[in-house]
């Protein structure tokens, strides 16, 4: 053993070999954080001390390669100085240069995941063999950065400015099969004969057979292609970022940008290119709330992780109802956790339930993430069935009923009187309250909320909802049922609309409202838009329906009369009574043709139908456009963290993100109102106050604003 | 001018109609059946040439899988009236394909290596699309740009470099269009289309005798209304000045001096000259600059000397960028497309090289014209280009 560290060990092979093994002995996975890369460096200076050095394999010993840089640091490297932080990043890069330069053969081999800096780590290698399965990226435009430790310089070297723009702007994951196509690692083996691949390859190439010099020199000249391919590589790619990205994500088109500035530059020339727009994104507000983020999705799947921890997992998991929603989670259940029953007293709501599953799965097969026979091996893991016969030994029931008080005690009840006395019973709702239902129960305690978005296969969010008497040994197991679906799950307290549905309908009051007061919805679609919302509230609305929207908006007004009811007829009830229904029946806010039935089109019909609700008004800015829409749902946000609905700002904010698509550049609710300063805020409310109590701050808000502090401070005094 | 009897002559010049891709007349007939129609109308519009006496059948098809995979050119020779004896081969060098054909033939007449030969080539684009099995090198990309291999990219940088702005790529396309229909209308293209048999929108089986895609009532308006079709954002190329898909096949009958008198034939022109060039594939639209460079600087003539020219439209914004470099843009009306172009008939894409060929020499002869010039841009960076000399 050469060195020993808490993160990296080396060790000689013999006939000097060496090989330098990333094994981080605190955590599961290996990161480069900062102590990682000091013994980095430690070990690059001890091995470049080796005169008997003939060749270096990097390896790991953990399930992952290097997963990335320690995002956790990121934060307080974004508040350094201009200089610090360049000194910072220039370490790691110095390093680099030094692994690259090392007069001997380099080889890696790549296991799990070799993401960001830990792929940025294989570019400085020669040579580069990959597990089949392993997957490699560069995500630093996920978190609104590039690569700053020289993938935008090698990676286009070694495979070519077309496939490093894909890899770098797009930030997607690389299986090993396509690393290996496009040339971005040299060999794909069986995980099990990596090592033993890599080692091989080491030897081969310190015996000669391979020209490592040509390989070492094309990583320093220019990208060689003409002037003019540079551009059509370049400006044919533009359009299709640009399109994906929005105006308010500069990370993939600065990228982009930078890829082609340095094409032409030499290696040591195109480096000191990457640094500058890399500092430039930290600058960034997108970063820093993209980071922020991020950091809240760890901690949010910490939380659930710790929860669910100690107790059993769910084995045996069974659904009642089927039609779309409960044929959408049998088909999830069945992809990720395995055999599942769906039960239903109609015949044709099982057929429903079963299509819906097969054209999910069958989706899957045309986009390439199942095989045929994979489908077919999921389709037929779930059981329909009329009876509970096949419930025997279930441990996790889920009704998926109608959305219908009535009708859901009456079924949950009889779940439990037909189902042994350990199981989990859950209801699948997305507005009525839990504690209502569990009246119906003998058991309240083992029984518990889990709200599935629509469309379940694509929407991560699963709230957990806890009612006035369930146990949490319940919650812990619902958590760990939803982790084993591949979902993010936050626990909710009960309530009316729990938390999403609550801040979303805060804010489509605030909708209504505009309505009234005679501003256009076309107008305010393209300023939400603009703002950051993939979809104008109309166009939500219409995605949502406008029925379902309506008893919501019922439920709600119920739950929080003072704030939430719409006085008199609405926009909404007014596109219910036309059969207005949105996109499922072809109108709403807008007309769809079924050919694209995506598209929204505007219909000259609707102005006369809703004139007479929408009044003429007064002139409102698009300033007030937007805070009339925003203001509601971060002070409803904040009211629910009050009401401990929900456990911290950090889980509100990814909620709110994952559940309804809040801008991820604003970083949550939470985030926003820290940005926007709660003086600021609150002075802001007060311009609305003849609005009503929908616009009136919390007293916590008030408070949080004459001292002058934010959910960041409370957030860190809660931890303290 | 005299002929020497190893100079390779055109006798006859013939092509189906153009039908569109998406359900068109041809979309039951297959390209193998397309390529007989045309080699057996030519063999029965000129009686005087024995079947059993072409020495090669060279067929140009750029997508050579499915129904134009494996050779097309001898499948299609099977279904002729060709003897099973006369030999058969398929060639490919992109849109310039059936050029290349012509060009084998000539160079085999001129070498003394046959005397007769039978060229031509087609494309079926709806049943056989463009990109069906494609699989480029991913290494390519350390060589040049993928997106050379997205025509309508290079189309679009080349509006850029060269300041082709959309309007002038609409009027060129209108100015297609309508001139293509006047040729119709005027029944100039009489003597080069034959009628294959083909389906009606309903199915019924009728005689296909009119090119699909010329849109006669095309205007303006309609053409600035379509939305750039391979840069949303920035973009200038649209379906509308871009070639159109049709499926079609297209022949010519090359024999050499000698056998033309020996067996009474009217040559329609010789080849005077060819050439092949290539450039950055980035700017493969520019192929044609070079090629015609070559073909000139050869022939000792120049542009003057050109009474007819055929520019494949590929792109509008190509073929301008084309007619810049050549300075050609001012004899525009005088002397080039003067029939319109693959904007309005479609560019099957092995099928274009002999089908402007064929609408070159039907001009040639009926303008009376000496010297014609054929030439088209090949993907990935090349031109190739023909100059004809009509004899006296």
């Amino acid at each position: 053993m050469l060195m020993q560290g808490e993160m990296i060990r080396v060790t000689a092979l013999g006939d000097g070999l060496y090989e330098l093994v990333f094994d981080n002995q605190r955590r599961s996975v290996n990161t480069l954080s900062r102590a990682c890369v000091t013994e980095f460096g430690d070990a690059i200076t001890l091995l470049r001390a080796r005169e008997d050095l003939r060749g270096l394999l990097i390896s790991s010993d953990h399930e992952s390669f290097i997963v990335g840089a320690d995002v956790s640091e990121f934060l307080g490297f974004f508040r350094l100085p201009d200089e610090q932080l360049q000194a910072l990043i220039g370490e790691m890069r110095s390093w680099l240069a030094r692994l690259e330069a090392l007069p001997v053969p380099t080889v890696v081999a790549i296991n799990g995941e070799a993401l960001g800096g830990g792929f940025e780590l294989c570019l400085a290698c020669d040579f580069r063999v990959m597990a089949r399965g392993a997957r490699a990226g560069q995500p630093e435009v996920r978190l609104g950065l590039l690569p700053g430790w020289g993938a935008t310089v090698r990676l286009p070297r070694l495979i070519g400015l077309d496939h490093a723009i894909d890899w770098i702007c797009s930030g997607r994951q690389v299986e090993a099969q396509e690393a290996l196509a496009q040339g971005a690692v040299d060999a794909c083996v069986e995980p099990a004969q990596l090592r033993h691949a890599a080692l091989d390859l080491l030897q081969r190439a310190v015996r000669g057979e391979f020209d490592v010099t040509s390989r070492r020199a094309r990583k320093q000249q220019p990208v060689p292609l003409t002037k003019l391919a540079l551009t059509l590589a370049t400006e044919s790619a533009r359009g299709v970022i640009a399109a994906k990205s929005g105006p308010h994500y500069p990370a993939p088109m600065l990228a982009l940008d930078t890829l082609r500035q340095q094409a032409h530059l030499s290696a040591t020339e195109a480096m000191p290119l990457e640094l500058d727009a890399f500092i430039r994104l930290v600058r960034s507000d997108a970063a820093l709330a993209l980071v922020s983020l991020f950091l809240k999705e760890q901690k949010v799947k910490q939380i659930a992780r710790r929860a669910a921890g100690s107790e059993a997992s769910i084995q045996r998991p069974g659904i009642v109802g089927a039609g779309v929603m409960g044929g959408a989670i049998a088909c999830q259940t069945a992809l990720k956790l395995g055999p599942v029953v769906m039960k239903d007293v109609r015949a044709t709501a099982l057929q429903q339930g079963m299509e819906e599953a097969a054209r999910t799965l069958a989706s899957r097969v045309r986009r390439g993430q199942l095989d045929p026979e994979q489908r077919v091996r999921i389709l037929s893991g779930i059981t329909p069935t009329l009876g509970f016969e096949e419930f025997a030994g279930a441990d996790l029931v889920i009704e998926a009923v109608v959305e219908d008080p009535g009708v859901k005690s009456r079924v949950l009840a009889e779940v439990e009187t037909r189902l042994t006395s350990d199981v989990i019973i859950a209801s699948n709702t997305s507005a009525i309250p839990i504690s209502v239902l569990a009246r119906s129960l003998r058991h309240p305690e083992r029984f518990c909320g889990i709200h599935f978005f629509n469309p379940v296969s694509r929407m991560q969010l699963v709230e957990i909802v806890r009612g006035e008497k369930t146990s949490q040994a319940t919650i812990s197991r619902a958590l760990g049922f939803a982790r084993s679906l591949g979902k993010t799950p936050v626990v909710v307290r009960d309530g009316p609309g729990f938390l999403v549905n609550r801040v979303l309908f805060a804010y489509l009051l605030g909708f209504s409202l505009l309505l009234r007061d005679g501003v256009e919805f076309q107008r305010i679609d393209t300023l939400m838009e603009t703002y950051g919302w993939p979809l104008g509230p109309a166009r939500l609305l219409d995605v949502i329906g406008l029925d379902i929207a309506r008893n919501a908006s019922r439920m709600m007004a119920a739950g929080y009369p003072e704030r939430m009811t719409f006085p008199g007829e609405s926009v909404i009830d007014r596109l219910c009574a036309l059969r207005r229904l949105g996109q499922k029946n072809g109108k709403g806010f807008y007309l769809y043709r079924s050919d694209d039935a995506r598209k929204p089109r505007r219909d000259p019909e609707l102005h006369d139908q809703i004139a007479d609700l929408t009044g003429t008004g007064r002139a409102v800015s698009d300033e007030q456009i937007v805070e009339r829409l925003m203001i509601p749902l971060l002070i409803e946000t904040a009211r629910a963290l009050e009401e401990h609905v929900i456990g911290s700002p950090a889980e509100a904010d990814l909620a709110l993100v994952l559940g309804i698509g809040y801008p991820p550049f604003r970083g949550g609710p939470f985030y926003t109102l820290d940005r926007w300063g709660l003086a600021r805020f609150v002075a802001r409310c007060n311009q609305y106050r003849s609005l009503g109590a929908l616009y009136e701050p919390t007293q916590q808000m008030r408070e949080l604003a004459m001292a002058g502090r934010d959910y960041t401070d409370l957030t860190r005094e809660v931890r303290a | 001018m005299s002929l020497k009897p190893t100079d390779a002559v055109i006798v006859d010049a013939i092509r189906t109609p153009m039908a569109r891709s998406r359900d068109g007349g041809f979309r039951h007939v297959r390209a193998e059946q397309l390529s007989a129609c045309v080699i057996d109308a030519l063999l029965a519009r000129n009686p005087a040439v024995d079947p059993g006496s072409i020495d090669d059948l060279i067929w140009g098809c750029v997508n050579q899988t499915g129904e134009q995979g494996f050779n097309i050119a001898r499948n299609a020779a099977l279904l002729t009236r060709l003897p099973q004896l006369i030999p058969a081969q398929t060639v490919n060098r992109l849109c310039a394909s059936s050029m290349t054909a012509l060009h084998s033939a000539a160079q085999g007449i001129m070498s003394g290596c046959g005397e007769t030969y039978i060229v031509g080539g087609v494309e079926h684009m709806g049943h056989v699309p463009m990109t069906q099995g494609l699989d480029p090198n991913p290494a390519l990309s350390l060589h040049t740009t993928r997106a050379a291999m997205m025509m309508g990219a290079t189309a679009e940088l080349l509006a850029r470099t060269h300041n082709i702005s959309r309007e002038e790529q609409d009027r060129f396309a209108l100015r297609s269009h309508q001139r293509a229909h006047a040729a119709r209308s005027e029944g100039r293209w009489a003597e080069q289309l034959i009628a294959v048999e083909g389906h009606d929108e309903h199915g019924f089986r009728c005689l296909i005798d009119s090119d699909e895609v010329i849109r006669s009532d095309t205007h303006p308006e309609a053409l600035a209304s379509l939305r750039p079709a391979f840069d949303p954002v920035q973009g200038t190329v649209t379906a509308g000045n871009a070639s159109a898909l049709s499926d079609g096949a297209s022949a010519l009958l090359v024999v050499s001096a000698a056998r033309a008198q020996a067996l009474g034939l009217e040559p329609m022109a010789r080849v005077r000259a060819m050439s092949v060039t290539a450039c950055d594939p980035a700017v493969m639209g520019l192929g044609p600059v070079t090629a015609v460079e070559k073909l000139l600087d050869e022939t000792g003539l120049g542009v003057a000397d050109i009474g007819l020219m055929e520019l494949n439209e590929a792109f509008a914004a190509q073929a301008l960028a084309v007619l810049k470099e050549l300075q050609l843009l001012e004899r525009l009306d005088s002397g080039i497309n003067l029939e319109g172009g693959a904007i309005a008939l479609g560019h099957p894409l092995g099928c274009s090289g002999a089908r402007i060929c064929t609408t070159l020499l039907h001009q040639m002869r009926q303008r009376d014209v000496r010297f014609g010039l054929a030439t088209l841009c090949v993907g990935m960076g090349q031109g190739v280009a023909t100059l004809f000399e009509r004899l006296d």
